[in-house]
């Protein structure tokens, strides 16, 4: 406390601090300088810096975002765009719609033959395990139970063994149309399930235990053993029954044309015989 | 704009304040004379640059001080030959307490002889010297514990 009151006594006395001269020295030197008050080079400088960054710099760092930018579009096209033509098609379909509905359409199209195609291949395969001759694909296809059936076996039943849609024996087959074509569940979409030859709703007189058994390996129903070969053997019997007839038929004749042509033949060798004329 | 008028009588409005604060760092009269004059040609040369009439006394302080310290730094080996060999002048006005603060060290005695002496306040004074408020009124205190123990030796 002592210090600072003789602190402020010593302030308070500060003007007999001051030298004499320095007042006149001041006085002089301020009446020394000139009327005006000069303008600065400072400031002069300044004005002439901040011109040359309004002119410069904004350009400068406007052409360098450009260029970013544009390296950055370009980058991101050329990565993109690729993306965009490998047949990815769900970017397509933010294109165009019509593009997407007729790849749309191309594609159920072909889903649906190769359906066709495996269904056909299956019934064909699961004849073929039987050891009897092998039909074309195109009459098995032909030889559904039901007219409107169509060859391929329904999702529903596709662990258990296909079903063969002829058997004569136990299902009488309905008489086949003359134009049987494939049925396209695309084009009709009242058809997209399949209707199973022999189904248990539609064709309810088809009896789909017998045809359908649990496990492939499971044993084969005694009514449907060597249901092919009986098939094949009446169907030998039958041709051989004819064959034998035709047979028979063309031994007869060529009998009675030996018989004749001895005859005929021996006309200019034999001794010439007069048969009576009737 | 300003006019030379304005400025001479700022200028010998904060005469003596422009003088403690050189007579502060070079603790020598005639060199805070010869620190006040080149700051006062400094500042009259730079005066449009100045925004508000206000601040003239902190600004003008500012120049005082940059020019007190060139001159300590043409001065230096000089001064130290002179705090050597001779006392520092002193006025013919002789007060004991304004002696013993020109012995203070300089962060001390600039402290010192801005608050009591030129009436700035603290915020000014950091704003003047580049540091905290906190750190000039702990420079104060030290200060006066100095001159305290300084003067009952």
């Amino acid at each position: 406390m002592k210090t600072d009151k003789l602190l402020k006594k010593s302030a308070e006395n500060k003007k007999n601090l001051i030298p004499e001269g320095y007042e006149s020295r001041l006085r002089s030197l301020l009446d020394s300088l000139p009327d005006e008050v000069p303008v600065s080079g400072d400031a002069q400088a300044e004005v002439v810096r901040k011109a040359r960054r309004f002119d410069i710099r904004p350009l400068v760092s406007a052409a360098a975002a450009f260029a970013v930018v544009a390296a950055g579009v370009l980058a991101v096209r050329n990565g993109v765009q690729p993306a965009l033509d490998g047949g990815h098609e769900s970017g397509k379909t933010y294109v165009t719609t019509a593009v997407s509905e007729t790849t749309a359409l191309t594609t159920s199209v072909s889903v649906t033959e190769t359906a066709v195609t495996s269904d056909t291949s299956e019934s064909v395969t699961s004849e073929t395990s039987a050891p009897v001759q092998e039909k074309p694909v195109s009459e098995r296809v032909n030889e559904p139970a039901h007219p409107s059936a169509p060859v391929s076996v329904p999702a529903v039943h596709e662990e258990k063994p296909p079903v063969s849609p002829a058997a004569p024996d136990d299902v009488p087959s309905p008489p086949v149309p003359p134009e049987h074509e494939v049925p396209v569940p695309g084009n009709h979409p009242e058809d997209e399930h399949p209707h199973v030859p022999g189904g248990e709703n539609e064709h309810p007189d088809v009896p789909p235990a017998v045809t359908h058994p649990d496990h492939p390996d499971a044993p084969v129903p005694p009514g449907l053993e060597n249901r092919p070969e009986r098939e094949e053997k009446d169907d030998r019997n039958d041709k051989d029954e004819k064959d034998e007839k035709d047979r028979i038929k063309d031994r007869e004749k060529t009998e009675d044309d030996e018989v004749v042509l001895p005859f005929a033949d021996g006309m200019a060798h034999m001794p010439h015989i007069h048969t009576p004329v009737q | 704009m300003y006019s030379k008028e304005q400025f001479a009588q700022l200028v010998m409005k904060h005469r003596e304040s422009l003088f403690f604060t050189a007579k502060s760092i070079l603790r020598n009269d005639t060199d805070a004379e010869d620190a006040v004059c080149s700051a006062v040609m400094k500042a009259f040369e730079n005066f449009d640059q100045l925004r508000e009439l206000n601040y003239f006394k902190t600004w003008i302080t500012r120049i005082v001080m940059n020019e007190a310290y060139t001159i300590c730094r043409k001065n230096k080996n000089v001064q130290s030959m002179d705090e050597m060999l001779t006392e520092p002048s002193y006025s013919d006005y002789h007060d004991e307490m304004w002696e013993i603060v020109n012995k203070l060290e300089e962060e001390f005695r600039t402290v010192i002889i801005m608050f009591y002496y030129n009436d700035i306040p603290v915020k000014e004074i950091a704003g003047l010297l580049g540091i905290a408020p906190g750190t000039v009124k702990s420079r104060l205190n030290r200060g006066r514990q100095k001159l305290k123990e300084m003067i009952t030796l």
